[in-house]
Protein backbone atom coordinates (compact mmCIF):
# COMPACT_ATOMS: atom_id res chain seq x y z
CA UNK A 1 0.00 0.00 0.00
CA UNK A 2 2.82 2.45 1.06
CA UNK A 3 4.57 1.02 -1.65
CA UNK A 4 1.78 2.18 -4.60
CA UNK A 5 1.67 5.73 -2.82
CA UNK A 6 5.16 6.42 -3.16
CA UNK A 7 4.69 5.61 -6.81
CA UNK A 8 2.28 7.93 -7.01
CA UNK A 9 3.85 10.89 -5.08
CA UNK A 10 6.67 9.87 -7.65
CA UNK A 11 4.72 10.33 -10.63
CA UNK A 12 3.03 13.48 -9.45
CA UNK A 13 6.44 14.89 -8.80
CA UNK A 14 7.92 13.48 -11.91
CA UNK A 15 4.96 15.54 -13.40
CA UNK A 16 5.25 19.00 -11.54
CA UNK A 17 8.93 19.12 -12.62
CA UNK A 18 7.96 18.69 -16.36
CA UNK A 19 5.91 20.97 -16.13
CA UNK A 20 7.85 23.70 -14.27
CA UNK A 21 10.57 23.22 -16.83
CA UNK A 22 8.49 23.95 -19.61
CA UNK A 23 6.85 27.15 -17.71
CA UNK A 24 10.53 27.97 -17.19
CA UNK A 25 11.93 26.94 -20.70
CA UNK A 26 9.28 28.12 -23.20
CA UNK A 27 10.39 26.40 -26.70
CA UNK A 28 10.29 29.06 -28.70
CA UNK A 29 11.88 31.80 -26.68
CA UNK A 30 14.87 31.24 -28.86
CA UNK A 31 13.38 32.72 -31.79
CA UNK A 32 15.81 35.73 -32.79
CA UNK A 33 14.75 37.89 -35.81
CA UNK A 34 18.33 38.59 -37.83
CA UNK A 35 19.21 41.90 -38.46
CA UNK A 36 19.41 43.74 -41.91
CA UNK A 37 22.21 42.52 -43.95
CA UNK A 38 24.71 44.81 -45.25
CA UNK A 39 24.79 45.65 -48.32
CA UNK A 40 27.59 46.97 -50.90
CA UNK A 41 27.78 50.61 -50.01
CA UNK A 42 26.92 49.96 -46.07
CA UNK A 43 29.24 50.05 -43.14
CA UNK A 44 30.12 47.07 -41.91
CA UNK A 45 29.43 46.21 -37.70
CA UNK A 46 32.87 46.44 -35.92
CA UNK A 47 34.04 43.59 -34.66
CA UNK A 48 36.46 42.10 -32.03
CA UNK A 49 37.38 38.47 -32.75
CA UNK A 50 40.19 36.66 -31.61
CA UNK A 51 42.83 34.02 -33.63
CA UNK A 52 43.72 30.52 -33.01
CA UNK A 53 46.65 31.83 -30.86
CA UNK A 54 44.82 33.91 -29.17
CA UNK A 55 45.54 37.76 -30.94
CA UNK A 56 42.80 39.49 -31.06
CA UNK A 57 42.01 41.49 -34.32
CA UNK A 58 38.93 44.55 -34.18
CA UNK A 59 37.57 45.67 -37.73
CA UNK A 60 38.44 49.07 -36.69
CA UNK A 61 41.96 48.91 -36.60
CA UNK A 62 42.27 48.03 -39.73
CA UNK A 63 40.82 51.03 -41.27
CA UNK A 64 43.19 52.36 -44.19
CA UNK A 65 42.88 48.92 -45.88
CA UNK A 66 41.44 46.62 -48.16
CA UNK A 67 39.89 44.10 -45.61
CA UNK A 68 38.59 40.40 -46.81
CA UNK A 69 36.17 38.72 -44.50
CA UNK A 70 35.97 34.89 -45.28
CA UNK A 71 33.24 33.00 -43.24
CA UNK A 72 34.94 29.64 -43.57
CA UNK A 73 33.96 26.11 -41.89
CA UNK A 74 36.54 23.22 -41.96
CA UNK A 75 33.56 21.27 -41.60
CA UNK A 76 32.17 21.84 -45.06
CA UNK A 77 33.87 20.56 -48.05
CA UNK A 78 33.50 23.35 -50.58
CA UNK A 79 34.73 25.72 -48.11
CA UNK A 80 37.79 23.85 -47.78
CA UNK A 81 38.15 22.92 -51.54
CA UNK A 82 38.33 27.21 -51.46
CA UNK A 83 40.86 27.27 -49.04
CA UNK A 84 43.93 26.33 -50.98
CA UNK A 85 43.09 28.83 -53.85
CA UNK A 86 42.63 31.97 -51.07
CA UNK A 87 46.30 30.91 -49.48
CA UNK A 88 47.00 30.92 -53.06
CA UNK A 89 45.38 34.64 -53.47
CA UNK A 90 46.04 36.11 -49.98
CA UNK A 91 50.17 35.37 -50.78
CA UNK A 92 49.97 37.36 -54.21
CA UNK A 93 49.14 40.27 -52.36
CA UNK A 94 51.46 40.24 -49.83
CA UNK A 95 52.88 43.78 -49.11
CA UNK A 96 50.08 45.21 -50.66
CA UNK A 97 47.79 47.01 -48.20
CA UNK A 98 45.17 43.92 -48.57
CA UNK A 99 44.28 42.00 -44.99
CA UNK A 100 42.44 38.74 -45.26
CA UNK A 101 40.70 37.40 -42.05
CA UNK A 102 38.72 33.78 -42.06
CA UNK A 103 35.91 33.70 -39.99
CA UNK A 104 34.80 30.11 -38.19
CA UNK A 105 31.52 30.72 -36.36
CA UNK A 106 30.44 26.98 -37.14
CA UNK A 107 29.10 26.15 -33.82
CA UNK A 108 31.25 23.21 -32.83
CA UNK A 109 34.51 23.97 -34.06
CA UNK A 110 36.47 24.57 -31.43
CA UNK A 111 39.97 26.79 -31.44
CA UNK A 112 42.05 24.24 -30.86
CA UNK A 113 40.50 22.21 -34.46
CA UNK A 114 41.11 25.51 -36.12
CA UNK A 115 44.35 25.94 -34.97
CA UNK A 116 45.44 22.09 -36.22
CA UNK A 117 43.31 22.73 -39.62
CA UNK A 118 45.18 25.70 -40.03
CA UNK A 119 48.68 24.55 -39.23
CA UNK A 120 48.08 21.73 -41.78
CA UNK A 121 46.61 23.13 -44.38
CA UNK A 122 49.71 26.12 -43.90
CA UNK A 123 47.19 28.67 -44.09
CA UNK A 124 48.96 32.50 -44.41
CA UNK A 125 45.58 33.92 -43.08
CA UNK A 126 44.40 34.44 -39.68
CA UNK A 127 41.10 32.39 -38.62
CA UNK A 128 38.99 34.65 -35.90
CA UNK A 129 36.88 32.31 -33.75
CA UNK A 130 33.10 33.97 -33.78
CA UNK A 131 32.22 31.87 -30.34
CA UNK A 132 28.63 31.31 -30.30
CA UNK A 133 28.06 32.89 -34.07
CA UNK A 134 27.86 36.48 -32.97
CA UNK A 135 29.13 38.11 -35.96
CA UNK A 136 27.66 35.68 -38.19
CA UNK A 137 24.36 36.94 -37.07
CA UNK A 138 25.29 40.98 -37.10
CA UNK A 139 26.42 40.45 -40.74
CA UNK A 140 23.48 37.95 -41.81
CA UNK A 141 26.32 35.88 -43.08
CA UNK A 142 24.20 32.28 -43.96
CA UNK A 143 26.88 30.04 -45.60
CA UNK A 144 30.55 28.71 -46.31
CA UNK A 145 32.42 29.99 -48.05
CA UNK A 146 30.96 33.63 -47.81
CA UNK A 147 33.37 36.52 -48.57
CA UNK A 148 32.99 40.11 -47.88
CA UNK A 149 35.44 42.82 -48.97
CA UNK A 150 35.59 46.24 -47.57
CA UNK A 151 37.21 49.27 -49.18
CA UNK A 152 39.85 51.48 -47.03
CA UNK A 153 37.26 53.04 -45.05
CA UNK A 154 35.34 49.98 -44.03
CA UNK A 155 32.54 50.17 -46.42
CA UNK A 156 31.14 46.74 -47.72
CA UNK A 157 32.20 46.93 -51.86
CA UNK A 158 31.59 43.62 -52.42
CA UNK A 159 29.43 40.23 -50.84
CA UNK A 160 29.82 36.65 -53.13
CA UNK A 161 32.04 33.87 -53.64
CA UNK A 162 35.91 33.32 -54.58
CA UNK A 163 34.83 32.40 -58.31
CA UNK A 164 32.33 30.85 -60.29
CA UNK A 165 33.19 27.11 -59.50
CA UNK A 166 31.42 24.20 -60.70
CA UNK A 167 33.04 22.07 -58.13
CA UNK A 168 33.79 22.29 -54.69
CA UNK A 169 37.29 21.82 -55.29
CA UNK A 170 38.06 23.19 -58.46
CA UNK A 171 38.84 26.77 -59.19
CA UNK A 172 35.86 28.87 -61.44
CA UNK A 173 36.81 30.73 -64.77
CA UNK A 174 35.29 34.33 -63.20
CA UNK A 175 37.24 35.28 -60.33
CA UNK A 176 34.54 37.70 -58.27
CA UNK A 177 37.41 37.84 -55.59
CA UNK A 178 40.42 38.93 -57.26
CA UNK A 179 38.19 41.62 -59.53
CA UNK A 180 36.88 43.12 -56.07
CA UNK A 181 40.25 43.32 -54.16
CA UNK A 182 41.83 44.96 -57.85
CA UNK A 183 39.16 47.25 -58.51
CA UNK A 184 39.11 48.16 -54.54
CA UNK A 185 43.09 48.90 -54.83
CA UNK A 186 42.50 51.23 -57.67
CA UNK A 187 40.22 52.80 -56.31
CA UNK A 188 37.68 51.77 -58.74
CA UNK A 189 33.41 50.59 -58.17
CA UNK A 190 33.42 46.59 -57.86
CA UNK A 191 31.52 45.28 -60.53
CA UNK A 192 29.56 42.60 -59.29
CA UNK A 193 29.18 43.97 -55.92
CA UNK A 194 26.84 41.10 -55.19
CA UNK A 195 26.61 37.47 -56.33
CA UNK A 196 24.46 35.05 -54.44
CA UNK A 197 26.20 31.08 -54.81
CA UNK A 198 25.55 28.31 -53.23
CA UNK A 199 27.43 26.96 -49.96
CA UNK A 200 27.19 25.12 -46.52
CA UNK A 201 24.84 26.36 -43.72
CA UNK A 202 26.19 27.92 -40.97
CA UNK A 203 25.35 26.16 -37.98
CA UNK A 204 24.32 28.04 -35.36
CA UNK A 205 24.77 27.69 -31.81
CA UNK A 206 21.63 28.13 -30.76
CA UNK A 207 20.18 24.57 -32.74
CA UNK A 208 22.77 23.06 -30.17
CA UNK A 209 21.78 25.14 -26.55
CA UNK A 210 19.01 23.13 -25.36
CA UNK B 1 18.23 -51.52 -34.69
CA UNK B 2 19.98 -48.46 -34.29
CA UNK B 3 17.75 -46.25 -36.50
CA UNK B 4 14.43 -47.79 -35.23
CA UNK B 5 15.61 -46.65 -31.60
CA UNK B 6 16.47 -43.42 -32.75
CA UNK B 7 12.91 -43.46 -34.57
CA UNK B 8 10.88 -44.38 -31.01
CA UNK B 9 12.86 -41.76 -29.10
CA UNK B 10 11.08 -39.16 -31.79
CA UNK B 11 7.80 -40.90 -30.73
CA UNK B 12 7.31 -43.26 -34.05
CA UNK B 13 6.83 -46.40 -31.91
CA UNK B 14 3.47 -47.32 -33.51
CA UNK B 15 3.97 -47.93 -37.05
CA UNK B 16 7.19 -47.52 -37.97
CA UNK B 17 6.18 -47.10 -42.17
CA UNK B 18 3.64 -44.92 -41.44
CA UNK B 19 6.11 -43.01 -39.22
CA UNK B 20 8.68 -42.96 -41.90
CA UNK B 21 7.05 -41.87 -44.59
CA UNK B 22 5.47 -38.79 -42.45
CA UNK B 23 9.32 -37.71 -41.42
CA UNK B 24 10.07 -38.04 -45.03
CA UNK B 25 6.82 -36.30 -46.20
CA UNK B 26 7.67 -33.57 -43.63
CA UNK B 27 11.44 -32.82 -44.90
CA UNK B 28 10.80 -32.56 -48.54
CA UNK B 29 7.31 -30.33 -47.10
CA UNK B 30 10.40 -28.16 -45.36
CA UNK B 31 11.86 -28.17 -48.15
CA UNK B 32 10.26 -27.41 -50.71
CA UNK B 33 8.94 -24.39 -48.80
CA UNK B 34 12.49 -23.33 -48.03
CA UNK B 35 13.38 -22.88 -51.98
CA UNK B 36 10.06 -21.47 -52.77
CA UNK B 37 10.23 -18.63 -49.81
CA UNK B 38 13.84 -18.22 -50.63
CA UNK B 39 12.91 -17.58 -54.75
CA UNK B 40 10.17 -14.90 -53.47
CA UNK B 41 12.48 -13.14 -51.56
CA UNK B 42 14.28 -12.96 -54.11
CA UNK B 43 12.44 -12.12 -56.57
CA UNK B 44 10.74 -9.54 -54.51
CA UNK B 45 13.85 -8.28 -53.83
CA UNK B 46 15.24 -7.26 -57.24
CA UNK B 47 11.38 -6.21 -58.17
CA UNK B 48 11.89 -3.83 -55.10
CA UNK B 49 15.51 -2.22 -56.50
CA UNK B 50 13.91 -1.47 -59.69
CA UNK B 51 10.90 0.33 -58.09
CA UNK B 52 13.03 1.66 -55.28
CA UNK B 53 15.91 4.23 -57.24
CA UNK B 54 14.18 6.95 -59.21
CA UNK B 55 15.77 7.94 -62.10
CA UNK B 56 18.06 10.83 -61.82
CA UNK B 57 16.47 13.28 -64.85
CA UNK B 58 18.88 15.40 -66.52
CA UNK B 59 17.05 18.67 -67.47
CA UNK B 60 17.34 22.24 -68.23
CA UNK B 61 16.84 25.43 -66.09
CA UNK B 62 13.95 26.45 -68.27
CA UNK B 63 12.12 22.73 -68.04
CA UNK B 64 12.59 22.75 -64.63
CA UNK B 65 10.61 25.98 -64.47
CA UNK B 66 7.96 24.25 -66.73
CA UNK B 67 7.91 20.72 -64.41
CA UNK B 68 7.15 23.13 -61.62
CA UNK B 69 4.10 25.13 -63.19
CA UNK B 70 2.73 21.62 -64.92
CA UNK B 71 -0.02 19.67 -63.33
CA UNK B 72 0.50 21.78 -59.49
CA UNK B 73 -0.61 19.08 -56.75
CA UNK B 74 -2.26 20.32 -53.54
CA UNK B 75 1.55 20.61 -52.51
CA UNK B 76 4.92 20.79 -53.97
CA UNK B 77 7.88 20.05 -51.98
CA UNK B 78 11.65 21.20 -53.15
CA UNK B 79 14.35 20.17 -51.86
CA UNK B 80 17.82 21.57 -53.19
CA UNK B 81 20.91 19.64 -52.38
CA UNK B 82 24.75 18.82 -53.51
CA UNK B 83 26.82 16.16 -52.97
CA UNK B 84 29.18 18.05 -51.01
CA UNK B 85 27.16 19.17 -48.40
CA UNK B 86 27.13 16.97 -45.45
CA UNK B 87 23.69 17.79 -43.76
CA UNK B 88 22.17 17.62 -47.25
CA UNK B 89 23.55 13.81 -47.60
CA UNK B 90 22.56 13.37 -44.09
CA UNK B 91 18.87 14.32 -44.68
CA UNK B 92 18.86 11.77 -47.73
CA UNK B 93 17.29 8.81 -46.00
CA UNK B 94 14.84 11.66 -44.68
CA UNK B 95 13.20 12.77 -48.29
CA UNK B 96 12.98 8.75 -48.67
CA UNK B 97 10.96 8.35 -45.71
CA UNK B 98 8.88 11.49 -46.45
CA UNK B 99 8.04 10.49 -49.81
CA UNK B 100 6.87 6.91 -49.05
CA UNK B 101 4.68 8.26 -46.23
CA UNK B 102 3.48 11.18 -48.43
CA UNK B 103 -0.18 10.71 -49.91
CA UNK B 104 1.10 11.24 -53.75
CA UNK B 105 -2.06 12.13 -55.26
CA UNK B 106 -1.35 15.44 -53.08
CA UNK B 107 1.71 15.76 -52.69
CA UNK B 108 4.99 15.60 -55.14
CA UNK B 109 8.54 16.14 -54.33
CA UNK B 110 10.81 18.08 -56.30
CA UNK B 111 14.48 17.23 -55.48
CA UNK B 112 17.35 19.44 -57.32
CA UNK B 113 20.78 18.34 -57.37
CA UNK B 114 23.28 21.18 -57.60
CA UNK B 115 27.41 21.44 -58.07
CA UNK B 116 27.24 18.03 -57.86
CA UNK B 117 28.61 15.34 -60.26
CA UNK B 118 25.46 13.24 -61.56
CA UNK B 119 26.80 10.67 -62.84
CA UNK B 120 29.18 9.81 -59.95
CA UNK B 121 28.46 11.33 -56.24
CA UNK B 122 24.55 12.11 -56.87
CA UNK B 123 24.00 8.15 -58.66
CA UNK B 124 25.84 6.73 -55.95
CA UNK B 125 24.08 8.21 -53.33
CA UNK B 126 20.68 7.73 -55.21
CA UNK B 127 21.82 3.84 -54.94
CA UNK B 128 22.69 3.44 -51.13
CA UNK B 129 20.02 5.19 -50.20
CA UNK B 130 17.41 3.58 -52.50
CA UNK B 131 16.23 7.14 -53.42
CA UNK B 132 12.80 6.29 -54.83
CA UNK B 133 12.43 9.88 -56.44
CA UNK B 134 13.35 11.23 -59.66
CA UNK B 135 16.54 13.86 -58.74
CA UNK B 136 16.66 16.37 -61.18
CA UNK B 137 20.09 18.23 -62.20
CA UNK B 138 20.39 21.15 -64.71
CA UNK B 139 23.50 23.09 -64.80
CA UNK B 140 22.31 25.84 -62.90
CA UNK B 141 25.47 28.97 -61.78
CA UNK B 142 23.46 30.25 -58.80
CA UNK B 143 20.75 30.48 -55.89
CA UNK B 144 19.56 33.24 -58.00
CA UNK B 145 18.75 31.29 -61.51
CA UNK B 146 17.07 28.63 -60.02
CA UNK B 147 14.48 30.85 -57.68
CA UNK B 148 14.23 33.09 -60.98
CA UNK B 149 13.37 29.79 -63.48
CA UNK B 150 11.16 28.56 -60.80
CA UNK B 151 9.54 31.60 -59.83
CA UNK B 152 9.96 31.14 -56.01
CA UNK B 153 9.04 33.84 -53.39
CA UNK B 154 11.98 33.73 -51.10
CA UNK B 155 15.55 35.76 -49.88
CA UNK B 156 17.46 32.27 -49.84
CA UNK B 157 20.60 33.00 -50.71
CA UNK B 158 22.17 29.80 -51.37
CA UNK B 159 23.07 28.12 -48.53
CA UNK B 160 22.51 24.30 -48.83
CA UNK B 161 20.09 22.01 -48.22
CA UNK B 162 17.02 24.57 -48.74
CA UNK B 163 13.63 22.80 -48.47
CA UNK B 164 10.58 24.84 -49.83
CA UNK B 165 6.99 24.64 -49.48
CA UNK B 166 4.85 25.45 -52.07
CA UNK B 167 0.96 25.42 -51.99
CA UNK B 168 -1.08 24.62 -55.20
CA UNK B 169 -0.89 28.50 -56.24
CA UNK B 170 2.84 27.96 -56.11
CA UNK B 171 3.24 30.36 -53.32
CA UNK B 172 5.44 29.57 -50.47
CA UNK B 173 4.09 27.61 -47.34
CA UNK B 174 7.19 27.80 -45.62
CA UNK B 175 10.70 27.34 -46.43
CA UNK B 176 14.07 25.89 -44.46
CA UNK B 177 17.83 26.58 -44.88
CA UNK B 178 19.08 23.94 -43.07
CA UNK B 179 18.43 20.06 -42.31
CA UNK B 180 15.20 18.48 -42.02
CA UNK B 181 13.07 15.88 -40.94
CA UNK B 182 10.15 14.13 -42.82
CA UNK B 183 8.04 14.38 -39.89
CA UNK B 184 8.63 18.48 -40.22
CA UNK B 185 7.63 17.93 -43.62
CA UNK B 186 4.80 15.72 -42.82
CA UNK B 187 3.31 18.10 -40.36
CA UNK B 188 3.88 21.20 -41.71
CA UNK B 189 1.89 19.58 -45.13
CA UNK B 190 -0.95 18.27 -42.29
CA UNK B 191 -0.90 21.58 -40.68
CA UNK B 192 -1.62 23.67 -43.53
CA UNK B 193 -4.28 21.43 -45.41
CA UNK B 194 -6.61 21.49 -42.10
Amino acid sequence: MSKSKIGVSFVSLALAAVFCFCVAFPVSAQESTPAPKPRPGDELPAFVLKDYNGKEYALNNLEGKVVVLDFSSQECPYSRGVDPHLAELAKSYEGKDVVFLSIDSHFKTTVEEIKKYAEENKLPFPILKDEGNVYADMVGATRTPEFYVLNKELVLVYHGPFDDRKEPDKKGETEYLRNAIDKTLAGKPVEPSEVKVWGCTIKRAEKKAQ
Amino acid sequence: MSSRQDLRKTGCGRSLRFCRNFLVGLYIGIAVLFVSCHQQARTSSSNAEKLAVGELVRTSPEELGKLLKSQPSDFTVINVWATWCPPCVHEIPEFVRFYQSADKTKVRLISVVVMSDPDGAVKALMEKHQVPFPVYFAAIGSPDELVYVLGLETSWDGALPATFVLNKELKMVKEWFEEITADELLKTIESTAN
